[in-house]
């Protein structure tokens, strides 16, 4: 079963990089955007992961904390962008 | 040591025999075997099933935000791959009845895991479909035209 989980955490970093490729390469600010978003819930799901394979629950915690702010600071940058201030 | 607590056990009563045992690492009980009922097995199994299917589900997503040609392409690959795999992985990990623990044993998840788990699904569940719904207003607000058939090739 350990087996598994690092497995799982493997495959989900090797899509983060994949992700990490078009954040670096988007051509417009949108891509990079959507690939920022993706890497939140990528991120998410690998701290969870992390949590079952070191058998702390405490990442649980962490990963709602991380998904909130993460969600947070999507619509933050899109109103910034779309009507050049935050209020 | 064991002679002491067997006399412990009759004598004082078997909670403080238990104590004492547990104080003393060598005397210590051996850890309950983890249950292998029928339940058990196939809430495994289901569990691993899962998580392969969301992995497997996270990968295609990522290449595709790599390989798709146009924003509005990428969108819908990241956008729908996102929800599904983290139900799948989520719910997954919401059916394992034990895990290793930091110093070995096998720790039981309890249900305040479960629910935690279940939390975290259900919020990114909410907050990931509405993150791609305002970019793709943001993109569409900004001007950003699909690619059509015989437009050239969007570069990378």
């Amino acid at each position: 079963m350990h087996t598994v989980y690092l497995l799982i955490t493997l495959a989900l970093l090797v899509g983060l990089l994949l992700i990490l490729i078009r954040a670096v390469q988007g051509p417009t600010v949108y891509d990079r955007i959507l690939a920022v978003n993706a890497m939140g819930t990528k991120t998410v799901i690998l701290v969870t992961m992390l949590g079952y394979v070191s058998g702390r629950w405490e990442f649980i915690d962490m990963a709602i904390v991380y998904a909130l702010i993460s969600f947070i600071t999507t619509i933050a940058i899109l109103k910034y962008i779309e009507k050049g201030r935050l209020d | 040591m064991s002679t002491l607590a067997t006399t412990l056990a009759s004598s004082v009563g078997p909670k403080l025999a238990l104590a004492l045992a547990y104080a003393n690492p060598a005397h210590a009980p051996a850890p309950a075997a983890a249950a292998t009922d029928w339940l058990t097995l196939v809430s495994t199994y289901a569990a691993i099933v899962l998580l392969a299917v969301g992995a497997f589900i996270s990968l295609s997503g990522s290449l595709g935000l790599v390989r798709f040609p146009d924003f509005y392409a990428r969108l819908h690959t990241a956008g729908k791959t996102d929800s599904l795999a983290q139900l799948c992985i989520f719910g997954g990990l919401a059916l394992i009845a034990a895990v290793p623990g930091p110093d070995g044993t096998l720790r039981d998840v309890d249900t305040l895991v479960r629910i935690k788990l279940i939390m975290v699904a259900l919020i990114l569940f909410f907050t990931a479909p509405t993150a791609t719904h305002a970019i793709t207003k943001a993109a569409q607000l900004d001007g950003l035209k699909p690619w059509e058939k015989g437009d050239e090739e969007p570069h990378e």
